[in-house]
């Protein structure tokens, strides 16, 4: 049954649309700067991954737990190394999209010069042959990667909504300088939020590389736009948002593929425009209140 | 002294708004700054805390100079500022609480926050909504329990009046009453509503980012063009 087929796999894309587009949404909470090299950060993940299997013969996932770290602290360098510069330049949006475009070419060049232009993709059966969902048969796979983005993501909201820092992230995300009044210091905060986005990022490529059938060098530039639909679809800055956004973006993007696979790429965008026209907040997104 | 500010220049980027005001606030007084829109009250209050930066001139807290301190370390420090929003309005009401006491040991907040319980009944039952849904009144209280729960040597706080129908900021006064009588915070507040100067031992009102006049209350009731000038800006309700 088609329908069926799509319904499950809509939703282990869906979760794992959201796990990699969440990183982006922290940082954005935070920073209300979209950070260009998301998708790139997730394909370094996807290449660490690829490089443990097929070059020592490891499982791809150990990629997770290894970049988590390195991830976290370039994240959170790269904030003090260019964020307060950004903050004093005159045009602070601006400065950041050129800064993040340059960041994330450079990572494109690096992953270029390490792998060639090739596509590098691991064996699908990584995990074993397809597995009975309900009657359906579903790669390995993507059951895998769906269900692991489940604890991750579960990680990030007991961070944000069970730890006094998180608490204290989601006081920076609604307003920074309430937060600053409230006795934090928002900068290690923004800093903190940077590197675990960064590292949400870079742990995703893991499950990426299985999700999207390989990754090349320039499938970061096509990630990011992914992410930035899926989020802004949830609603820009707000967390939960990214998992309603992400489950939107993966069921709607397997039912066109599913029914009418032409339209698949172009489907999901069109989803965020009528998002946008609709309630252009994002579907979790805070009413505008005066007052 | 618990606040004593000297010739504070500060602004926004090319705009200067205050040209050099001197302010001080006492240990256990209440002072109130009166001015109309515009007249660069927030932007004191904002500098004061360390929200904006200072452009030349001091400031000094309980005797030590605050002025290369971040916001959040002035916090630390023991002064508490309520924004003219005074919440998180997207954040429950308990987060806005816990928040209130950010950096403090655990039980201190856990004894602060029940001492916040039994002064607003009103709130506990709605502890996990946003602090949004209250009313415009419960907000401004919500916010005031929010800058007592670390306990704050200086309450800063910015046209509290802001939003609310002259019931309620009777209301707000009469809590700030109380709060000054059962402990020993010292206020500073800007207002553009005069109601409060019920509560203060001292005014400044500035205009165009000086001082235009500085007294006890008493003072500046006697003084007619003043209080013409003031109640003139202030005929009309201040703007939410
Ligand atoms: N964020 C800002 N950026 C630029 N100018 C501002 C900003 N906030 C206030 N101002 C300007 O500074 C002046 C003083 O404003 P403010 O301190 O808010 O006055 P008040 O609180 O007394 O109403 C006004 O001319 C206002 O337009
Ligand atoms: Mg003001």
């Amino acid at each position: 049954m088609l329908f069926g087929y799509a319904l499950i796999a809509g939703v282990l894309f869906g979760l794992f649309y959201a796990f990699m587009s969440t990183g982006l949404n922290l940082l954005f909470g935070v920073l209300r700067l979209v950070n260009l090299a998301h998708g790139d950060i997730v394909v370094f993940g996807a290449y660490v991954a690829y490089s443990l299997s097929s070059m020592a013969g490891l499982n791809p996932l150990l990629a997770i737990p290894i970049t988590i770290v390195p991830a976290l602290a370039f994240g959170v360098l790269l904030y003090y190394g260019t964020v307060p510069r950004l903050n004093r330049s005159q045009d602070t949006e601006m400065a950041s999209l050129i800064l993040f475009f340059g960041v994330s070419q450079v990572l494109e060049a690096v992953a270029t010069f390490a792998y060639g232009n090739n596509q590098a993709s691991l064996s699908p059966t990584t995990f074993g042959g397809p597995i009975n969902i309900l009657g359906e048969h579903v790669p390995a796979t993507w059951v895998v990667c769906g269900l692991l983005s489940i604890p991750a993501l579960v990680v990030l909201f007991v961070y944000l909504y069970r730890s006094r820092l998180g608490m204290a992230t989601r006081a920076v995300m609604a307003s920074r300088e309430e937060a600053a009044a409230a006795g934090i210091n928002t900068r290690r905060v923004a800093a903190l939020a940077f590197g675990i986005g960064v590292a949400f990022a870079a742990a995703s490529g893991a499950l990426t590389i299985f999700m999207l059938g390989g990754v090349n060098p320039s499938t970061g530039s096509e990630l990011v736009l992914t992410a930035f639909t899926v989020v802004v679809i949830g609603s820009l800055g707000n967390p939960i948002g990214t998992v309603v956004g992400g489950l939107l973006y993966g069921l709607v993007f397997t039912f066109t593929k599913t029914y009418s696979p032409s339209w698949a790429d172009i489907v999901p965008y069109l989803l965020m425009l009528v998002v946008l026209l609709v309630r252009p907040t994002g579907i979790l997104g805070r009413r505008v209140r005066s007052a | 002294m618990s606040l004593e500010a000297t010739a504070v220049t500060s602004g926004y980027g090319e705009m200067q708004v205050l040209w050099g005001i001197d302010l001080s606030v006492a240990d256990d007084e209440a002072v109130v700054l009166l001015g109309a829109n515009g007249a660069g009250k927030t932007t004191l209050l904002r500098t004061v805390v360390g929200l904006l930066p200072l452009r030349s001139g001091e400031i000094r807290f309980l005797g030590e100079r605050v002025d290369h301190l971040r916001a959040d370390q002035r916090v630390q420090r023991g002064m508490s500022f309520m924004s003219e929003t005074g919440v998180f309005p997207d954040l429950s009401i308990e987060d806005n609480l816990r928040l209130g006491g950010y950096g403090l040991a655990r039980p201190v907040v856990a004894a602060s926050l029940e001492r916040t319980w039994e002064m607003f009944p009103q709130l506990r039952p709605r502890r996990r909504e946003p602090a949004g849904a209250l009313s415009g009144g419960q907000r401004k209280i919500l916010g005031v329990a929010r800058a007592l729960v670390r306990e704050p040597r200086l309450l800063v706080m910015d046209e509290p009046s802001s939003g609310l129908s002259p019931l309620f900021v009777n209301e707000l006064v009469d809590l700030l009453q109380g709060v000054r009588a059962h402990s020993s915070v010292t206020l500073l507040l800007a207002e553009q509503n005069v109601t409060f100067l019920g509560l203060a031992d001292r005014a400044y009102v500035i205009e165009g980012g000086r001082t235009r006049f500085e007294g006890t209350v008493a003072d500046f009731e006697r003084s007619a063009d003043i209080r013409e000038a003031f109640f003139g800006l202030s005929s009309h309700d201040p703007a939410p």
